[in-house]
């Protein structure tokens, strides 16, 4: 084999190599989704959507809703929505252009049903 | 008519001193990390806590999808081959904090004796650990750290990632509870 071709296999073999453990180090490491990627399951109003997940919780975890709704209360980190929605926000700082009793609609995480508190809980929420 | 107004004070003060305290964005962290490998810990800034003022009892519930993870793909694989967290979405804590007394609590941190039962995984284990409470400004935050073993709760890792989970995890907790109103 001469070594032209010699060097030129080894030089292929080693961008494979390089291809290769990048993509490896791509798929490893890849971001987090946000929420605005993912697919919304359910737009509606708070109601509607409590109902949903009183039929069966199990479908609703982990799942991103769009829902409509009046603020009952403001704490630090997030916001109640017709006092059985608990919202945590993505950005605390969000908490502050808020005021109680304003309607609004809101794009969270569903985590699941709360039964010590009995309201449902969401988490990255984001203010539409 | 005396009784009766006497009869309404001790049932209205016996109310109040009902008191509950609470949190909806407890932090709980979990660490299993082997030195020399990629840290495997996270975080649930979501947890609820409630603690009765009067009599010591604690419960608390996290969900367990709620983790946050620095890595995602190591998320995935938390959720999906090591908790099953579509089949158990939820761990809870149900316990006492012994000789509680919320006038005892001071600005600085007091130690206290918590025991209690933790549930991952539909399986329950009981705990025991020295909690830090402390009182500013009318909320009470608590604190503490323990081990449990995956083991515990029938998790089992496989043999080709075994070296880079701890055997031992550890599991801080800091809540910072509200009164309930």
């Amino acid at each position: 084999m001469s070594s032209l071709k010699k060097s030129k296999i080894t030089l292929l073999i080693l961008g494979l190599v390089i291809l290769g453990a990048y993509s490896a180090y791509k798929y490893a490491y890849k971001p987090h989704k946000s929420i605005n990627e993912l697919e919304v399951k359910f737009s509606g109003t708070s109601d509607v959507f409590l109902d949903k997940v009183k039929e069966d919780v199990s479908l609703w975890q982990d799942v991103v809703v769009e829902l409509t709704g009046t603020i009952t209360s403001i704490d630090k980190k997030g916001i109640t929505i017709d006092s059985s929605i608990y919202c945590q926000l993505e950005t605390a700082t969000a908490v502050e252009a808020l005021k109680e009793k304003q309607t609004i609609t809101i794009k969270g995480r569903m985590i699941g049903y709360d039964d010590l508190l009995e309201e449902i809980k969401l988490d990255k929420t984001i203010i539409k | 008519m005396k009784k009766i107004i006497l009869l309404i004070a001790i049932v209205a003060t016996s109310m109040a001193s009902a008191q509950k305290y609470f949190t909806k964005t407890g932090l709980t962290e979990f660490k299993a990390s082997v030195e020399a490998f990629e840290p495997v810990e996270a975080k649930n800034e979501s947890t609820t806590a409630i603690l009765n003022t009067e009599t010591g009892d604690i419960a608390a519930l996290l969900f367990v999808k709620a983790f946050h993870f620095e890595i995602a793909l190591m998320e995935e694989h938390f959720n999906e081959n090591y908790m099953d967290s579509d089949k158990f979405p939820k761990a809870t804590f149900k316990g006492k904090i012994e000789d509680f007394s919320i006038e005892s609590l001071t600005p600085t941190e007091k130690e206290f004796t918590l025991k209690g039962m933790l549930t991952v995984r539909g399986k329950t284990k009981s705990i025991e650990s020295i909690v830090q409470i402390k009182n500013t400004d009318g909320k009470i935050v608590l604190s503490s750290e323990f081990s449990v073993s995956p083991k515990d709760f029938d998790i089992e890792i496989p043999s080709i990632v075994r070296k880079k989970i701890a055997e031992s995890i550890y599991i801080k907790f800091c809540y910072e509870l509200i009164e309930k109103k």
